[in-house]
């Protein structure tokens, strides 16, 4: 671009970012706002002056160090000379394209930047003057990116022979680079090679040259991570750098080619060689190289460089298309029986192009792997593109504090309440204060259950509830536990009176369904548990923030791969509790100050509030907390129960989880709830909006993008218990399991009882070792 | 062992050599610093041994010892112009003895081409590694650079991607003196005799090389 175009592009661009800094854009979505706008109109002029066809396709794009996606691309289809391909596969070169993501050495990407440059696919269209392949052939393509449809000019293409399948034939470019490489070492027939590195290029190599009837042919590789795929690929032998030194320099190979792309490989490929050998420089190292300039001297070496780019100048020198020969060259060898399907097996979803090249980055491992474009719709693969499409330049969902992208036709999710069938499940309510309302209106709305019964010591309390809901009061806990009109009772009193009602309920044949938490301590719980087995009677916690929409959607994504491998959680809840709390509940309806001691509650902030939620985010990541280490606030106001708790805890697989929040911040009479669940491949905030971002094709959601669920409302109290029962219900009518049993409270107990006991002992406490042997859940 | 002070009016070559013997140095052998290590080569003119640097000694027919040397650097000058082939246009680059005896062979003058057009080959015979860094640099693609000097080090770091693979180049070692099995026989080229000099005498860098006694 001439200076004029770069001061006029710099001059706008300044002028953009502040327009779009002062509509409080970010960055990262002004960069994309702008590239979205530059493309739209590029396409857009090119299409009106050139009079051609727009198409529509997708591509991966770096827009950033470190950031890849997926993204709308709009090209022009095939003119004068060109050839239009609906790409099929498209090969990852790990060397190159691991180099150039991470910035190493000798790379140069600018941003943004469309990574790859092999693939195959079928001809769309082609262009005047174009002969040698028409439409619905199968071609090879260079210096294609990973893209679902690209016009190049037709010199790029060439045919696929017949037998050569789309994934294989891909591999074009790699292929070239191995074959130009060979060529230059100038192989005599029977002549042993030795190849200096074990990636695809060295393995490709090494396939070629015992095809092309090599001698013997040693590989050299950092480990012997690579030996099968070299044995499957005929490799006699197999040395590892720094283990076989005296082998590697016995060997005095008369060609060396150096594969490996690391600096320090060209002394091995020196040391490798004999006097008067040829070394072969195919890799693309990434440093500053020891040229052993006296040993080179030495053994009268030639070191050839042979990069692919090179073709060019020697087509130009030969008056040959010598790119075409080479790949056509490495395409017969694939119809030959040079397999090279083993080195590209891993087939990657293009939408999940962001954990690719995380992946790609993290790991050397990877041999080969390729893009499989029919993974997309169809409609994101090829089509027309709309000339007057309106440019997306709101960039929504590219980061955090952007708008989410709404996840289209989003049901609200959660388990659906069951129908009535046969009789409903009659329930016999004990504790009639504040969370017996609640529970009673569930169970009233549950169409499978009814309200049969209501205990309270304060009679006027299950005479008040009983009335509303048409149940039956009782005078005395026995006779309500006694009575052949109630299948379950639901315990809803102060915590230190779980264990004891629940267990006369279970000796009473009753089932048992306890208000969370399971008890003000752990022996309780265990005691509640064990009456429960002995009664064969159903036991369920009524835990029912599990059934909030947002809770179920989280976990159907943790369990389709949102997150890929979980890593952490945070849960910070902000709230202040009113001093009339401590006398009588939120509602006030039932005189107590229970709440307040620590011998009948438990606790405070942790057992009565955060246990929620701890259950529910554990309900969704499914693993178990290996240790927990907590900091718990001294209590004050004459109470001796918590206000403020802070937890660090370890699960089993390494992921980590923070727990904070107190009850008792000034300023926060409205309760601020944030919590986040997150993976290497992804996030999910429950809270305080839910919303998700993951680098993993799930499902509806569209990767690398904030996504918002707004088709998920929450659901009140009553709705989610009345889901809870209506399931419990269900499943005691069937003889299923409950969704909440005794395993899920005594884990939830165990927890809490953990963090207390951790913050006396001053040292990290492991739940599962704090409950007996027989009642250890497997949870993974 | 040699090595490079400063004395009185310029660099010069300090050195401790036996008895009886002789040490040829050529100029590109001379690094441009005091206090660095001069390979060179060695003759004790009575039994004909002839050693250069650290190599192996070998026995040559005793003769005149600048005779031997000469023929012994010109035996590296024909390796080196071999390598080249045919390429052309070709540069040697390098002022001493050997960068002589290649120019001569390859017919031309020692020292950057004047012209547009970039070298398809170069001859380094001073193994600087500024001086082969360059001349990658300068090299056409596709071309060739013969390395024939190795003074300044056994290894020179270079950056090999911008520098020889991505264009295609080839890099071309030729032996050190001595090590050729072949070169004994070919005629001699003219050359400057060498410039006598004694242990601590500023050196004439004009010279194209030096005899130490």
């Amino acid at each position: 671009m001439p200076e004029s175009g770069q001061r006029l592009k710099g001059v706008l661009n300044e002028q953009a970012n502040r327009l779009l800094g002062r509509l409080g854009y970010s960055d990262l979505r002004a960069q994309e706002s702008k590239r979205e706008a530059w493309w739209w109109l590029q396409a857009r002029w090119r299409a009106a002056s050139r009079r051609r066809r727009l198409l529509a396709g997708s591509g991966v794009l770096w827009t950033g160090p470190g950031r890849a996606q997926l993204v709308p691309i709009e090209l022009l289809e095939a003119g004068p000379g060109e050839v239009t391909i609906e790409l099929l596969a498209t090969v990852v070169s790990p060397g190159t394209e691991r180099a150039q993501y991470l910035r190493l050495p000798n790379t140069n990407v600018g941003y943004p930047h469309f990574p790859g440059y092999s693939g195959a696919g079928r001809v769309l269209a082609t262009g005047k003057d174009v002969h040698h392949v028409k439409p619905g052939d199968l071609v090879a393509a260079r210096g294609v990116g990973h893209v679902s449809l690209a016009t190049v000019p037709a010199s790029l293409l060439v045919g696929v022979p017949a037998g050569v399948a789309a994934e294989e034939a891909a591999s074009v470019q790699l292929g070239t680079i191995a074959a130009q490489g060979l060529r230059r070492a100038a192989l005599a027939p029977g002549e042993p090679v030795c190849v200096i590195g074990a990636g695809i290029i060295g393995l490709l190599t090494q396939r070629l040259a015992v095809a092309a009837g090599a001698g013997e042919v040693t590989v050299v590789a950092a480990s012997r991570a690579k030996e099968p795929l070299a044995r499957i690929g005929g490799v006699e032998r197999f040395l590892v750098a720094g283990e076989d030194a005296e082998e590697i320099a016995a060997l005095e190979a008369g060609a060396v080619i150096e594969a490996a792309g690391d600096p320090d490989a060209v002394r091995l490929a020196v040391a490798a060689a004999g006097t008067g050998g040829r070394v072969v420089l195919l890799g693309s190292s990434r440093g500053v190289s020891d040229l052993p300039v006296a040993e080179i001297r030495a053994k009268g070496l030639r070191l050839i460089g042979a990069h692919v780019e090179t073709l060019a100048a020697e087509s130009r020198a030969s008056g040959e298309d010598v790119y075409r020969r080479e790949a056509e060259g490495y395409l017969e060898a694939l119809a030959g029986g040079v397999s090279v399907r083993d080195l590209v097996d891993s087939e990657l979803d293009p939408r999940e192009a962001d954990a690719v090249y995380r992946m790609l980055a993290q790991s050397r491992e990877i041999v080969g792997a390729r893009f499989d474009w029919s993974r997309l719709p169809p409609r994101e693969r090829a089509r027309s593109a709309r000339l007057a499409r309106i440019p997306a330049l709101r960039a929504r969902g590219v980061d955090y504090d952007g708008d989410p992208l709404v996840v289209p036709d989003t049901a609200p999710s959660g388990p659906p309440r069951t129908a009535r069938g046969g009789r409903p499940l009659r329930i016999g309510l004990l504790g009639c204060g504040e969370i017996g309302v609640t529970n009673a209106a569930a169970i009233a709305a549950a169409p499978n259950a009814e309200l049969a019964a209501c205990f309270d010591p304060a009679t006027a309390l299950a005479q008040e509830l009983a009335a509303r809901h048409g149940a039956k009061v009782h005078e005395t806990l026995d006779e309500l536990l006694g009575s052949s009109a109630v299948d379950a009772v639901l315990v809803a009193v102060p915590h230190h009176l779980h264990a004891e009602l629940s267990v006369r309920a279970a000796e009473a044949r009753k089932h048992v369904i306890v208000e969370k938490p399971p008890a003000n301590d752990l022996d309780g719980a265990i005691r509640l548990v064990e009456a429960a087995t002995r009664a064969e009677v159903v036991l369920s916690f009524c835990l029912p923030h599990r059934y909030q929409p947002a809770v179920v959607k989280a976990r159907e994504l943790v369990e389709a791969g949102a997150l890929g491998a979980f890593t952490g959680l945070l849960i910070k809840i902000l709230s202040k509790k009113p001093e009339t709390y401590w006398y009588g509940g939120f509602s006030g309806r039932s005189a107590s100050d229970w709440r307040a001691s620590k011998e009948k509650s438990g606790g405070g902030f942790l057992i009565m509030n955060l246990c929620h939620y701890v259950d529910a985010v554990h309900h969704v990541i499914g693993i178990e907390p290996e240790d927990v280490s907590a900091y718990i606030e001294e209590p004050v106001g004459g109470r001796d129960v918590e206000d403020a708790v802070s937890i660090a805890v370890r699960y089993g697989n390494g992921g980590i989880g923070s727990f904070v929040g107190s009850a008792a911040l000034s300023g926060f009479e409205r309760a601020q709830t944030e919590i986040r669940l997150w993976g290497r491949d992804g996030h999910i905030a429950l809270e305080p909006q839910f919303a998700t971002y993951s680098g993993r094709a799930v499902d509806e959601l569209r990767p690398g993008r904030w996504q918002a669920f707004e088709g998920v409302r929450g659901l009140t109290e009553v709705e989610i218990r009345s889901i809870y029962v209506s399931r419990l219900a269900r499943a005691i009518a069937d003889g299923e399991p409950p969704d909440i049993g005794p395993d899920d409270g005594l884990a939830l107990q165990a927890f809490v009882e953990a963090a207390y006991r951790s913050h006396e002992l001053g040292r990290p406490v492991r739940p599962r070792e704090l409950l007996p042997t027989e009642l250890r859940a497997v949870r993974s | 062992m040699i090595e490079t002070v400063l004395a009185e009016g310029g660099l010069a070559l300090a050195a401790e050599l036996e008895p009886g013997w002789v040490a040829y140095v050529d100029r590109d052998w001379v690094p441009p610093d005091p206090g660095l290590r001069v390979r060179a080569l060695a003759i004790e003119p009575e039994s004909g041994e002839v050693r250069f640097g650290d190599g192996e000694p070998r026995t040559l027919d005793p003769g005149d010892p600048d005779e031997v040397a000469a023929r012994a650097l010109l035996d590296v000058a024909h390796e080196a112009a071999a390598a080249v082939g045919r390429l052309r246009p070709v540069e040697v680059r390098g002022s001493g003895v050997t960068a002589g005896f290649v120019a001569a062979i390859l017919g031309i003058a020692p020292g950057l081409q004047e012209g547009s057009e970039r070298p398809r080959a170069i001859v380094e015979t001073t193994g600087d590694p500024e001086a082969i860094a360059d001349a990658t640099r300068r090299l056409a693609d596709l071309g060739t650079l013969v390395l024939a000097g190795d003074a300044y080090g056994d290894r020179v770091k270079l950056n090999l991607y911008p520098d020889v693979h991505s264009r295609g180049l080839v890099i071309s070692g030729v032996h050190r003196p001595l090590e050729s099995e072949n070169g004994d026989g070919r005629p001699a080229t003219e050359a400057a005799a060498p410039v006598p000099v004694r242990s601590g005498e500023p050196l004439d860098l004009d010279a194209s090389w030096y005899r130490l006694a």
